[in-house]
């Protein structure tokens, strides 16, 4: 397992409103059995900070949008989640990645250990395009500090 | 009607007031409060007056029977005064409500070193001496009248209003 940073929701979306519209990429590795807390969280902290609703989907949707990415004008943000391999959409990740980062929006990846793992590997130019990759932790709301 | 009796009026008149602004401030669900203070404390981290915020600056207890309290044990001022406060909400059936609260600044390089805010759960014996809302100034055991207003106004108002200004 490698060893990268931790953040929260709290501080990943504060860190994006300070660079606000600059583009970034951030792929976000959480446990298993995490993603619906960790996507609860990263939609809560947008509604507070941000005062906007975070657009979360599937890396499969940008199959859909092959004109460029779909943004709400307020909030460049958008959360794409790679729950299960596929050589196909990894493969297309590492083809657009270019576009995705000419789409002056800010993406987070959400994914678990074992795929970030297979996606690092299988998708160089999409691994040295990403702004930082980061394990990221639900909030403690009772004060356990985060691991 | 005695001069006692009048100002004892008065004072439950006062007193049916707050609590009548209690029962019709709705909050937020306490899970979104503590999120909405806390980031209301970072932006004063952002803006210079606190030292620094994070993640654990304000805390969700555990609910018991319908009520939730949010803790914020410390925050420090880039003036070396610090903040600490407790919120205790009540589930209602039309939604949260405050229950008490105190919020307590210590100011320990001026004349006035402590000010000291609550919100009683409920209205003493005598709302002259005591009224449900009320502050001290300093450890002065003299309850002075205080509006109830809404926990994040009050972290506003002690931040940028209160702090700044007071014993300097």
């Amino acid at each position: 397992m490698s060893d990268f940073s931790t953040i929260t929701a709290f501080r990943l979306i504060r860190r994006l409103a300070l660079g606000e519209k600059s583009t970034a990429m951030y792929l976000l590795i959480h446990e298993d059995g995490d993603q619906p807390v960790v996507e609860a969280d990263l939609q809560a902290e947008a509604e507070v900070q941000l005062g906007s609703r975070l657009p979360i989907g599937s890396v499969s949707d940008l199959r859909s949008e092959p004109g460029g990415l779909r943004l709400n004008d307020k909030n460049p943000i958008r959360v794409l989640r790679i729950d299960h391999w596929s050589p196909e959409l990894v493969g297309l990740l590492d083809t657009h990645v270019i576009r995705l980062e000419r789409s002056q929006a800010q993406l987070l990846f959400l994914t678990t250990d074992v795929l970030s793992e297979q996606l690092l590997v299988a998708a160089p130019n999409f691994r040295s395009r990403l702004t930082e990759v980061l394990r990221i932790l639900p909030d403690s709301p009772t004060g356990d500090a985060p691991n | 009607m005695s001069w006692e009796d009048d100002l004892l009026s008065m004072a439950w008149e006062r007193e049916r007031a707050s609590e009548a602004t209690i029962a019709t401030t709705l909050l937020e669900h306490p899970g979104r409060l503590r999120r909405e203070l806390r980031h209301d404390l970072a932006r004063q981290a952002d803006f210079g007056r606190l030292k620094h915020s994070d993640d654990q600056v304000v805390n969700l207890s555990p609910p018991i029977n319908s009520r939730q309290a949010l803790t914020c044990p410390e925050v420090e001022f880039c003036s070396d005064s610090k903040l600490n406060f407790m919120i205790e909400l009540e589930q209602q059936q039309q939604g949260w409500l405050l229950k008490r609260f105190k919020f307590h600044l210590h100011l320990p390089t001026r004349r006035i070193q402590m000010i000291r805010i609550h919100l009683n759960e409920q209205v003493e014996r005598d709302p002259v001496r005591v009224p449900r809302c009320h502050f001290h100034i300093g450890d002065s055991r003299a309850h002075i009248p205080f509006p109830i207003i809404g926990p994040r106004l009050m972290v506003h108002l002690i931040c940028e209003h209160i702090e700044p200004d007071l014993g300097l």
